[in-house]
């Protein structure tokens, strides 16, 4: 039976690695339209990896998606804020927008709190706080059995480290929610109604926080405090999750052109 | 005649000019408390100024002995001529011995020979002590209408605060601005103090569909139904951004009241609610293309404070739009495509400005330009569309275009390299490769599906607890186990009597080992030295500890046959000592259920 599951563990790995490959092959071949499909096929299949989230991002941005672009690059580095052409690739891409609008930042407390964590990926941090915990009740347990000369200090880090490594994988697992523009004009309204006067507008691309959802709309706010609502179909999440609704896989029919376009650039 | 002497007779004859002679009179406060004493002063002004002639007035006791004077001069020259002016101040005591309105007439004041008349004065009397309960059946804190007569000559409760809400306008279009007025009239008469609760926030009421400014409350002393408040007036400017009809919410206002006599003091708590206010916003008519929201009447202006440029560095050019509306709507005025020139995000600033019951803004757009060639700039005309709603029609404002010369920078004025016209061509064909994106990752780690993460968060969490749980109790038990002999006994009696048991059949005096066996589980069971069992005090023992008279019967005959033969010298065969041996098995066990039983009752 466990060699069963095995089997089936390995063969589904497989799977994924191939359809990856033949992902990268669309890519190589300047077909964005299909290694789009793929790898969105990937994430909306629970694959979690920075590499398809890099690598989605770059589709899209040939693809001239720019907010799409952006939003998979901003994945990339929630999963792994070590993945520098990620940070590079992202930053290209911000100048490409219209206004270079910049990107949130997490609130003061948590710079302050955790000024450590931002160059740990999302792993890293959880296995270190799942390790730490263990260490943590193993120490205790061995004070009970006998009684050791460091282990009362060991318990003591062990759970200090803990507690802060579970923190911050908590934070990690759960961001500030970030969203994207991905329209040409996003406007950005007083209220959750369409008839709203308009208070500022956003460019594609351009990076938001947002703090609730109701019914469709999004209360967004960006880097430099402006506040309003706008509706959710002009904007791609970040996340987590990152599981998208199957209707958002398919790429749309509009980038073909500009996929065209980019790709005759690709290849110059 | 002496220079001195001469001089001084000059100035004596140039004061000859004196001011007009005038009179007035003062009180401290406009509402005093019956046969409390106050002071009303006197004042006049002259060269000359003679004794007041206080008046008798009904219901008031005046003190006509000055409780204290004080004068000033004022010289004043107006072209070769001098003017004095004197004036002396005289403060009198008075006690008000009724309720009501007291008059002070006329006071006639003697003045360089002249006879001036002050205005006569009104002072309200009230009752000294308590603050009357309002009268029932009375509305409680609704502000009276100005001009109603004063209910009594005591203020009540219902008079020591109140809370009003007024709009500027109830009919608006919208994005049009509508300034919301919450005032808080607080009685102002010696000894009572109203005020919010110690660290209250102040609760502005719900104005869904609108977009709101506060202001900085403002505070004012006014009079109603003959008594003075201090006016505290909470402002909010309101923009509808929806049209239709439009509610702003009650304001709601909790407060506390205290009035001090002497050693008395009453206190009152205030819940106070104002009504809703309905608001009407209108749709605005078709908006132009142009149009970015703004409603108000503005005025548009463009600045550019050098009056040269310099190629290549930046200078300040400064758009104000100033005047009455939705400022907030005012995010950035367009500039139009300037040919060679840079054009910096702007720096936005706005100051409210605040004319007696006007308020109005200057909103400022500071765009930094940087010209990149040399020659003329010119800034064309930038616009600005809103909506009037005095006009109820669109209007556009206009700046006038700038026009600027641009000059060289000092190092560009004598260039030192000049570039060849076939690298200009060449330039074109060079690809700026880093500039585009890095390529793809080909060789991930394993990809591989996310799990349950959530069941394995709660795993890697509660497992090493459950786990400590667990190893907790056992070393809690063992423990025990070393210290407690009693308890170490009889959880082991069952265990060491069975064992005990099992050795019978093989034994060399069978009945021995099965006495032994069964004497010392009971001995283990109470904790008892083992030679301190014998047949006779089982059922003492049993009874003694709550056990079963039949399970005390049963333990009694096995050791009874096993002493018979022990003492007796009747052998026991082997079916009896098996059968006394299984009757032993069934006993310790009923044994254990029993004092398990009764453990966990």
């Amino acid at each position: 039976m466990s060699l069963l599951l095995a089997a089936a563990f390995l063969l589904g790995a497989n799977a994924y690695d191939d359809t990856f490959n033949s992902a990268n092959a669309a890519y190589n071949a300047g077909d964005y339209a299909t290694a789009i499909q793929m790898y969105e096929q990937l994430i909306s299949e629970s694959v979690v990896s920075p590499a398809v989230f890099f690598n989605l991002g770059n589709a899209y941005y040939r693809a001239g998606r720019l907010g799409r672009a952006i939003a998979e690059y901003e994945r990339a580095l929630q999963l792994d804020p070590n993945l520098y052409n990620a940070r590079e690739n992202l930053a290209k891409a911000v100048r490409d927008t219209k206004d270079h609008l910049a990107g949130p930042r997490p609130p003061d407390w948590q710079e302050s709190l955790l000024f450590w964590h931002y160059r740990l990926s999302r792993h890293a941090t959880d296995t270190l706080a799942a390790g730490l915990w263990l260490l943590f009740w193993v120490a205790l347990g061995l004070r009970q059995w006998r009684p050791l000369r460091y282990t009362r200090g060991i318990v003591v880090v062990a759970g200090v480290l803990a507690v802060a490594f579970g923190l911050s994988a908590w934070e990690k697992a759960h961001p500030e929610m970030i969203a994207v523009a991905d329209a040409a004009v996003v406007h950005v309204h007083y209220g959750t109604n369409e008839n709203e006067t308009v208070r500022f507008d956003l460019s594609e691309g351009d990076r938001v926080t947002v703090d609730k959802r109701i019914n469709g709309w999004s209360r967004v706010s960006t880097a430099d405090g402006e506040r309003g609502w706008a509706q959710d179909k002009d904007l791609v999440f970040v996340g987590p999750p990152y599981k998208r609704p199957a209707n958002l896989s398919a790429p749309p029919s509009t980038a073909s052109a500009a996929t065209q376009n980019l790709g005759a650039t690709a290849a110059r | 005649m002496r220079p001195g002497v001469l001089m001084a007779a000059l100035m004596l004859t140039s004061f000859a000019a004196i001011a007009e002679p005038e009179a007035n009179i003062r009180v401290d406060r406009q509402t005093v408390t019956i046969r409390t004493p106050f002071v009303f002063t006197l004042e006049a002004s002259g060269s000359n100024i003679g004794e007041p002639q206080i008046p008798d007035v009904e219901g008031l006791n005046i003190n006509r002995q000055a409780a204290n004077s004080s004068s000033s001069m004022q010289v004043s020259i107006v072209g070769s001529r001098s003017m004095m002016v004197k004036t002396q101040r005289l403060g009198y005591y008075a006690q008000a011995t009724r309720l009501g309105k007291i008059t002070i007439p006329a006071i006639a004041v003697p003045v360089d020979g002249q006879t001036v008349y002050t205005k006569p004065i009104t002072i309200n009397v009230i009752e000294r002590g308590a603050i009357q309960q309002p009268v029932a059946g009375q509305p409680q804190n609704t502000p009276s209408s100005a001009g109603t007569p004063p209910r009594g000559n005591q203020p009540t409760w219902d008079d020591a605060a109140f809370i009003e809400s007024n709009v500027s306008k109830r009919g608006v279009y919208q994005g049009e601005a509508v300034v919301l007025t919450l005032s808080l009239w607080a009685l102002d008469i010696p000894g009572i103090q109203i005020g919010t609760y110690r660290g209250q926030k102040f609760d502005y009421p719900a104005t869904e569909g609108f977009y709101a400014t506060t202001l900085e409350p403002r505070q004012a002393r006014k009079e109603r139904n003959g008594w003075p408040y201090n006016v505290t007036e909470y402002r909010q400017v309101l923009y509808p951004t929806v049209s239709g009809e439009l509610t702003i919410g009650p304001w709601h206002w909790n407060g506390a009241g205290e009035y001090r006599d002497g050693w008395r003091v009453q206190r009152q708590n205030f819940s106070l609610d104002t009504q809703p206010i309905p608001i009407t916003a209108k749709p605005l008519p078709e908006r132009p293309p142009d149009f970015g929201g703004a409603v108000g009447s503005f005025t548009l202006k463009a600045d550019l404070p050098r009056s040269q440029l310099m190629q290549g560095v930046p200078a300040q050019f400064i758009i104000t739009v100033s005047g009455k509306g939705n400022s907030d709507a005012l995010n950035a005025i367009g500039l139009p495509k300037i040919e060679n020139v840079q054009v910096s995000d702007p720096e936005k600033g706005v100051k409210p400005i605040e004319t007696g019951g006007d308020i109005s803004f200057e909103k400022t757009f500071t765009y930094a330009i940087t010209p990149l060639a040399a020659g003329t700039l010119r800034i064309p005309s930038i616009s600005l569309c809103y909506f009037d709603p005095t006009a109820e029609s669109y209007k556009t404002e206009k700046t006038v275009p700038i026009t600027v010369p641009v000059v060289l920078s000092a190092e560009e004025s004598t260039p030192r390299v000049v570039v060849a016209p076939e690298a200009l061509a060449m330039k074109g064909a060079v690809d700026v490769i880093g500039e585009d994106i890095h390529p793809i990752v080909t060789s991930p780690q394993r990809l591989r599906r996310e799990g349950a993460r959530r069941a394995t968060t709660a795993t890697v969490v509660g497992m090493p607890v459950l786990a400590y749980c667990g190893l907790a109790l056992v070393m809690r038990r063992r423990r025990r186990l070393e210290k407690d002999t009693g308890y170490a006994r009889d959880y082991l009696a069952k265990s060491k009597g069975r064992r005990r048991l099992r050795g019978v059949a093989q034994a060399a005096e069978p009945s021995d080992e099965l006495y032994k066996a069964v004497a010392g589980y009971i001995a283990d069971k109470f904790n008892i030295a083992e030679g301190a069992v014998t047949s006779g005090d089982v059922a003492p023992l049993f009874g003694k500890h709550g056990v079963d008279g039949d399970l005390a019967e049963g333990f009694t005959r096995i050791l009874k046959a096993c002493e018979r033969a022990r003492y007796a010298g009747t052998k026991l065969s082997t079916y009896e000592v098996t059968a006394l041996g299984e009757a032993a098995v069934v006993a310790m066990d009923r044994l254990d259920d029993q004092m398990k039983r009764r453990r966990a009752r």
